[in-house]
């Protein structure tokens, strides 16, 4: 149960760092500011002036961008800083195990980044009922559960290259890697296999379920498929998957197969993460 | 029960042998030196009791706990204080301790543990403007932390002036006056003079010696050289000394005739059979051996101060060698 200490001593430490109000400030810029930004563009009498949804949805993208940068930039440090800095030998001198401190880092770093987007969220709610008419509140809450999960997938990953690690330029060097192959450049994985196997690109329909399915393994896809399951906002719904697809739709490629493989990215690098810790020589 | 045991521990690096086959006894109760020159295996000695670093192989427990296999439990029994370890610079000394406490779910004061270590002043400042002295004291109340019956410290007088180093003793020796068991590391033997009750002495990742330090001094160098300052030198002075009972080596050097004897009560026999001889005594200096020099001979095998030490060093390699076998 030391995991506990271990997460409210990381927690207490970001506090007293600049870093918690930096990322309030930049989640109040996107939640409250981009969101903002339809109406301001509105020219009253041109057209029906912009709703909720419409600043929702405005929003939407660079919220999940920046919650998953946020996510990365506060992990990768967690336990590879700790070893650079000496003081994971207070942590592993005291009653922890090395679980305890894989998990007490993934959870002190995803309030770390859970608090900005709250507070972003609340900030923001102000300024879209203020700007907007159509306040969904389910929507809303919704979307805030959603910006805490992506939160929470993507520091598992950093933390669990960090741990993994024995320098913060590795942790560098692997988070960024990650981010680069498994979640910006995903997309053409799954394309550049079927150009090998069928020497033309695929079209947007009538996809093999092979092609899905990996495409639905990087970081971002299986979360973009859950957005759908968890908020209801105009231009942030996804292209159903039986309209991709050759045949009928599998079970893996189903909607709630997309919550296995977000819990298989937060499981597997922090599985592989704590093996690799747990087996590090602190010398 | 003993506080720490360890069988057979070995740890190897590459082809390195860090530590080779280390059968280390501390005893409840006592202060135990762990002296060795930096490099010797210490550190990697530590690092296994703490579980830090797993065993090549052999075993060993502390306070009765498996150190590779229930290291938690360990480490829940104990008080470390690391060696290079780094402060939480944000936090305030206050936070450090309480940190420790809740880990260990001691109930403790974290102010009382401040005060024991002399930093209840600055319990509200943070860690990262302390001085190398104040960061080791903050370790050392982390480590006090829910009363442990054992503390390990890895060289806990490193980077101290001499003042942060004595008041370092006077803690050490005030906590084990509380009955808790003190092991702890150091390449300085001034430091460990003072206050072990024993020490084991490490070179090469093996334990050379392991006792109490009187008893090696006894058993390995204890001889004390005396000089003596006189206004001229008589030829026949070095053959009459030199068959004294329990000299062993005479040298002149201009006016000073040094003399080792294998016992420090024999000096007084020296100075009169020198008077007697009808010279004038113009200075008297006695060097007694300190553990200083016994842990040269004994991690170096050299001591340039004496031919005969030289050759006692020889010895004490032969005798350690006798008494691994």
């Amino acid at each position: 149960m030391s995991w506990i200490h271990v997460a409210r001593k990381d927690f207490a430490d970001a506090l007293r760092s600049k870093l918690l109000w930096v990322l309030s400030a930049l989640m109040i810029l996107v939640v409250a500011g981009i969101s903002a930004i339809p109406q301001l563009l509105y020219i009253p009498g041109e057209g029906p002036a912009p709703g909720f949804d419409d600043g929702m949805s405005f929003m939407f993208t660079w919220m999940t961008m920046m919650i998953s940068l946020i996510g990365l930039v506060v992990g990768y440090r967690a336990i590879v800083g700790e070893r650079e800095s000496g003081s994971i030998r207070f942590l592993l001198g005291l009653p922890n195990s090395r679980r305890d401190v894989v998990v007490g880092k993934v959870l002190g770093r995803a309030t770390v980044v859970a608090v900005p987007t709250v507070i972003g969220f609340l900030v923001g709610a102000v300024v879209i009922l203020a700007l907007y008419d159509g306040f969904a509140v389910t929507d809303y809450i919704g979307l805030l559960v959603f910006a805490l999960i992506i939160g929470l997938v993507y520091v598992s990953v950093a933390v669990a290259v960090s741990a993994s690690v024995n320098t913060r330029a590795k942790a560098v060097g692997g988070v960024l890697g990650i981010y680069l192959i498994f979640d910006l450049l995903w997309w053409a994985v799954p394309m550049a296999i079927y150009w090998l196997l069928e020497r033309e690109l695929p079209g947007s329909t009538d996809l093999p379920a092979w092609y899905v399915l990996v495409e639905r393994l990087g970081i971002w896809e299986p979360l973009g498929i859950l957005s759908g399951t968890l908020v209801d906002i105009a231009g942030v719904e996804t292209v159903s998957t039986a309209d991709r697809l050759a045949g009928d739709v599998p079970f893996f490629l189903e909607t709630w197969f997309a919550w296995v493989i977000v819990v298989a990215w937060i499981v597997i690098p922090l599985g592989i993460g704590y093996y690799r810790f747990n087996r590090a020589v602190m010398s | 029960m003993d506080a720490i045991t360890t069988n057979s521990l070995s740890r190897r690096f590459g082809d390195v042998n860090a530590v080779e086959s280390l059968d280390l006894t501390v005893q409840t109760g006592e202060i135990y030196g762990f002296l060795g020159p930096n490099g010797a295996g210490k550190s990697t000695t530590i690092n296994m009791l703490l579980g830090f670093t797993p065993p090549s192989t052999g075993s060993g427990t502390v306070l009765g706990s498996d150190l590779e296999h229930e290291s938690v439990a360990v480490r829940q029994s104990i008080g470390v204080l690391p060696e290079d370890f780094g402060v939480y610079g944000r936090l305030t000394a206050r936070k450090h301790v309480r940190f420790a406490i809740e880990t260990k779910g001691a109930n403790d004061d974290p102010d009382d543990l401040l005060a024991r270590v002399e930093l209840a002043d600055v319990a509200d400042r943070t860690a990262g403007g302390f001085s190398t002295g104040m960061k080791q004291r903050l370790a050392l109340a982390m480590a006090l932390a829910g009363s442990p019956d054992l503390l390990i410290l890895d060289e806990p007088s490193s980077g101290l002036d001499p003042n942060g180093a004595r008041e370092m003793r006077a803690i050490i020796r005030e906590e084990n006056e509380r009955g808790t068991t003190v092991f702890f590391s150091s390449h300085v033997m001034e430091q460990v003079e003072a206050i072990c009750d024993r020490v084991g002495i490490m070179r090469d990742g093996r334990l050379i010696a392991e006792d109490a330090i009187d008893s090696l001094k006894d058993r390995f160098d204890a001889d004390s050289r005396l000089v003596v300052t006189l206004d001229t030198v008589a030829d026949d002075i070095v053959p009459t000394l030199e068959t004294m009972n329990g000299v062993t080596d005479v040298n002149v050097d201009g006016n000073d005739v040094s003399v080792v004897v294998a016992d420090a009560s024999r000096k007084a026999p020296v100075i009169e059979a020198v008077g007697a001889s009808g010279v004038t005594i113009e200075d008297i200096r006695i060097d007694d051996s300190s553990l200083e020099d016994l842990f040269a001979t004994l991690t170096t095998g050299e001591r340039p101060t004496s031919r005969h030490a030289e050759e006692n060093a020889a010895n004490t390699t032969q005798l350690i060698r006798e008494a691994d076998q």
